[in-house]
């Protein structure tokens, strides 16, 4: 739980630093890598798949100003 | 009145989709979905967005059906009391009749409840047109307190839940005297705390936290559909138990605190107290299925009624279309049929149609909506982490957001994880406001006399009313104390 927390403070210290999507792609990984246990496999496809599926949207298709490295 | 344009058809149908698969996960309820999806809603117009999140609250009660009765999983509250019969009828290989029943009971129970919708929101609305803000404080703690007393969980805790609810929505600056209160002299708090992030929080990231501590339970194997729709026996033995659930849900449902879960359990005991054999249920009766399924649907749907017409939420789920509502800038209250007609009569004309849509596709999707279940929560929970984080942040563009969602993420893991009930606070949240500004006005109209609440005839009635059910509780228990 404790570190889940300090993840989730993480990622919102991270973001106006570094753009969302690393800091996206290492949430999504850690947790489904430590708290899930999946494969290695799964967690990198699912990880970066998502964080794209999110650019899509928020950055290209809705224009929403998130800071982002790219 | 217009009828449903194709782009508010489609978000209707997304909306009842959404609201299906939801249904279907034990975990991620309605209200949680409905608060994640908040920031998404705000690109699009504002009867498209209440179509949206409308069709994923009664699209739930469609979807929680289904894992009740196929594996003994009630996705949802609603759904508890449809998993007795439901999977007992399962079990004996009838689970299509089980899952047909559910699906007519519900799209009647809906429709019914859409039409009483339609007849008596406007007459509602034009009463409450008059209403001054004494009147409107007198009904906001009304809701306040119902939710806090009939609501499901422990009364003392639900109290103390609305109580907490009631004190953030003083953070902020004062808007008579413009003094800060609780700000700790940070700009961040000045205009005191978005409803968002509390709901985002609370709902949303408060229950994948406390998730992730269950174990997760390994479902049975589904049960397979044959044949669903019921037998001319089966839907004459279910007539009646359609008829009352309406009724009862309807009427359940208009009430604070009421609702869905509420009006499910009242039903099925009612059908059970009529039943010549009450034995039956438990065993695999229709009826068991049919009444909780047609109320769950009709309260669903009448809940509706207190928000559009007097912008006084019923229950937790509503108090998030409250805050849509604000965010889209149109204030619930009795002048929205007439102020914004569109917006009310599109989402009314889009619950006709969602119900439809529901109808035909649950029975023959069925078994996609069972292979949803086999998704890992591993793999959707850290994705519904991701989209609560920065739907949140989309909101206002600051990083402040985040922070506040992560912390009242931890107060809602910590409220489930020691049986307090988030669903008081978001609403008492909502309501606080509201009867702040409300009493204010009203003292100054009173010139500063209390007393003006009870001589006027309406809030007078209401705080009447009020203490009636208040002391209730107190009367039963004193009676049962004498011999």
């Amino acid at each position: 739980m404790a570190g889940v927390v300090v993840g989730l403070v993480g990622f919102a210290v991270l973001l106006p630093l570094v753009g969302f999507e690393i800091p996206s792609v290492v949430l999504l990984l850690a947790w489904m890598r430590v708290l899930g246990k999946e494969a290695w496999g799964l967690s990198v496809v699912v990880s970066v798949g998502t964080v794209a599926a999110f650019y899509g949207v928020f950055v290209v298709l809705l224009e929403i100003p998130l800071p982002r490295l790219i | 009145m217009e009828f449903l344009e194709p782009l508010n058809l489609l978000y209707c149908l997304i909306g009842v989709v959404i609201g299906m698969l939801i249904g279907v996960l034990p975990g991620l309820g309605p209200a949680a979905t409905i608060a994640i999806l908040l920031p998404v809603t705000y690109g699009v117009e504002p009867v498209s967005a209440i179509i949206l999140l409308a069709g994923i609250f009664y699209g739930a009660q469609y979807g929680g059906t289904i894992t009740s009765v196929l594996l003994k999983l009630p996705g949802e509250a609603s759904s508890v009391v449809t998993v007795f019969d439901g999977h007992a009828l399962a079990r004996q290989g009838k689970a299509g009749t089980a899952l047909g029943i559910a699906a007519i009971g519900s799209f009647i129970g809906g429709t019914v409840s859409i039409v009483g919708l339609t007849l008596l929101a406007p007459v509602v609305a034009a009463v409450a047109l008059d209403f001054g803000p004494p009147e409107y404080a007198a009904l906001a703690l009304f809701g306040v307190l119902l939710v806090a007393t009939v609501g499901n969980g422990g009364r003392t805790k639900a109290v103390i839940a609305a109580g907490l609810g009631l004190l953030l929505a003083t953070v902020g600056r004062d808007t008579f005297t413009g003094a800060s209160r609780f700000t700790f002299d940070t700009l961040n708090l000045a205009d005191g705390i978005d409803f968002v992030p509390i709901a985002m929080g609370l709902f949303g990231l408060g229950e994948i936290l406390y998730n992730l501590e269950q174990r997760h339970r390994t479902a049975a194997p589904p049960a397979a559909v044959a044949n669903v729709w019921p037998s001319r026996a089966d839907l004459r033995k279910s007539g009646g138990a359609i008829g009352r659930g309406s009724v009862i849900g309807f009427a359940l449902g208009v009430l604070p605190g009421g609702g869905a879960t509420l009006s499910s359990l009242v039903a099925y005991a009612v059908e059970k107290r009529r039943a010549k054999h009450p034995g039956r249920f438990g065993q695999g009766a229709v009826e068991g299925v049919a009444a909780p399924e047609t109320a769950n649907n009709a309260a669903a749907t009448s809940s509706f009624i207190p928000l559009l017409t007097l912008g006084i939420p019923a229950n937790a789920t509503m108090a998030l279309l409250f805050g849509a509502l604000l965010i889209h800038g149109i204030p619930p209250g009795p002048q929205l049929i007439t102020d914004h007609p569109d917006l009310f009569w599109g989402v009314v004309n889009s619950m006709y149609v969602g119900n439809v849509l529901l109808l035909i596709m649950s029975i023959p999707m069925v078994g996609l909506f069972v292979k949803i279940l086999r998704v890992r929560p591993a793999v959707l929970a850290p994705i519904t982490v991701l989209i609560t984080l920065i739907g949140v942040y989309t909101v206002a563009n600051q990083v402040f957001d985040i922070f506040l969602v992560v912390a009242f993420g931890v107060l809602g893991y910590l409220m489930k994880k020691f049986g307090f009930e988030p669903g008081p606070l978001v609403l008492a949240f909502v309501l606080g406001s509201l009867l702040e500004t409300a009493v204010r006005q009203s003292l100054l109209l009173f010139d500063g006399n209390p007393a003006g609440f009870l001589t006027r005839p309406i809030s007078g009635t209401v705080l009447a009313v009020l203490l009636l059910v208040l002391l209730l509780p107190a009367f039963g228990k004193l009676r049962r104390r004498k011999p």
